[in-house]
């Protein structure tokens, strides 16, 4: 897969999930590829830098830079379009496969403490607006989960392959 | 496989995954809530306490009623729940969820989950005010995100638990960032965990035993 490709299929993914209603979940992975990765690189540092007024220069401005000690500085730099993709693949994981988890555990701690099982989320000012939560459902989840954890997994590969 | 085949099958794969609560990203904060929830009281009750049910009137509920955005403890607008946590000879606390909690500066924070003494909980309802942060024996920010967390996420916690007193304020979180991890380890040295779903167990016990630690203190004063 070059490039081209791997940015395809991060539109086609894209269009997917909002297609499903997990744009949200595209918008958040799309917020960690605009900022960018953190690296520390070892750079020449400004040891001097001497601005006066000067003319006739475009910004009336001119200035002396020597370099200076070697030093490690953090620097952002842009994703490759497999990370983008990577990130993209990683936030369905995160939202689908580890609710249903979520669910799961907590379906199971409640049981525990001989607690209900089913949930309902109200907002008091709206209360018309109200989400229920079966927790047992999660349970019946595993077959749907694995088979989309492999084609995930699937993907992930062929975006490696050249 | 194909690449276009693949992905009709993701597609289909998702679609028969999905369940409605998913797609609004204000449900499944909800239901990560409602998870840490569940962690506490585990916590509580490995450390001996006994675990019960009320809704607002007192009943024991039938079905759990959260709030799913923040709001006053002593509304009765809902019938909604909160757990009540109980340990011999001492004095009875409550665990709420999206509860507003007086802070320093006397300004009203959302507590997503907060865990405070009954005799509070009870003036509260009685006299219609919120909480103070003094009462509130453990408060926790809970951020479910697809990615990243933003920093400014990890920022505002840290402000806010300026303004909620130092001691069992926690930032809790699915997923992870380089920078706020860099951060919360500079600054806030205790009270915050990343990666926090049921597959990363290690991450998990160490919450549910900070919590446990919680209650321990909280036994001991």
């Amino acid at each position: 897969m070059n490039d081209q490709e791997r940015q395809a299929v991060l539109e086609e993914l894209s269009a997917i999930l909002g297609q499903i209603g997990l744009g949200w979940v595209t918008h958040q992975v799309l917020e960690t590829i605009r900022a960018g990765q953190v690296v520390e690189k070892k750079m020449n540092t400004v040891a001097q830098e001497t601005a006066q007024f000067a003319f006739p220069t475009s910004l009336g401005i001119t200035s002396e830079v020597t370099g200076g000690k070697k030093a490690t500085l953090p620097q952002v730099i842009d994703y490759s379009e497999s990370e983008k993709l990577r990130w993209l693949i990683a936030g369905i994981e995160q939202t689908v496969i580890n609710l249903w988890e979520i669910e799961e555990a907590t379906c199971k701690i409640f049981k525990e403490l001989n607690a209900p099982v089913h949930i309902t989320f109200i907002n008091e000012f709206a209360p018309i607006s109200a989400v229920e939560f079966d927790l047992q459902e999660a349970a019946h989840q595993g077959p749907k989960l694995e088979k989309l954890r492999s084609l995930l997994c699937e993907l992930r590969e062929a975006i490696n392959a050249s | 496989m194909p690449v276009n085949e693949l992905l009709s099958d993701i597609r289909a794969a998702l679609g028969g995954a999905i369940a409605p609560s998913f797609t609004t990203y204000s449900s499944v904060s909800d239901i990560y809530e409602g998870y840490v929830f569940a962690l506490i009281l585990q916590a509580a009750r490995t450390e001996g306490a006994t675990i019960s049910f009320r809704d607002i009137f007192g009943n024991t509920p039938a079905t759990f009623v959260f709030r799913t955005s923040p709001g006053h403890l002593f509304s009765t607008a809902q019938p909604y729940t909160h757990a009540l946590i109980e340990f011999a000879g001492k004095p009875p606390l409550e665990a709420h969820l999206g509860v507003r909690v007086f802070g320093i500066s006397k300004v009203l924070h959302e507590c997503d989950v907060a865990v405070l003494t009954r005799d509070e909980a009870e003036m509260c309802r009685r006299l219609r005010v919120s909480p103070r942060y003094s009462k509130v024996v453990i408060a926790v920010e809970c951020k479910f995100y697809a990615s990243d967390i933003p920093l400014h996420l990890a920022r505002s916690f840290m402000g806010l638990s300026r303004d909620l007193a130092s001691g069992n304020r926690y930032f809790v979180v699915n997923t992870t960032s380089a920078s706020a991890v860099k951060m919360l380890g500079h600054h806030h040295k205790h009270g915050w965990e990343h990666q926090i779903v049921p597959s990363s167990t290690v991450s998990v016990e160490r919450l549910r035993n900070s919590f446990q630690n919680s209650f321990k203190n909280y036994k001991a004063t």
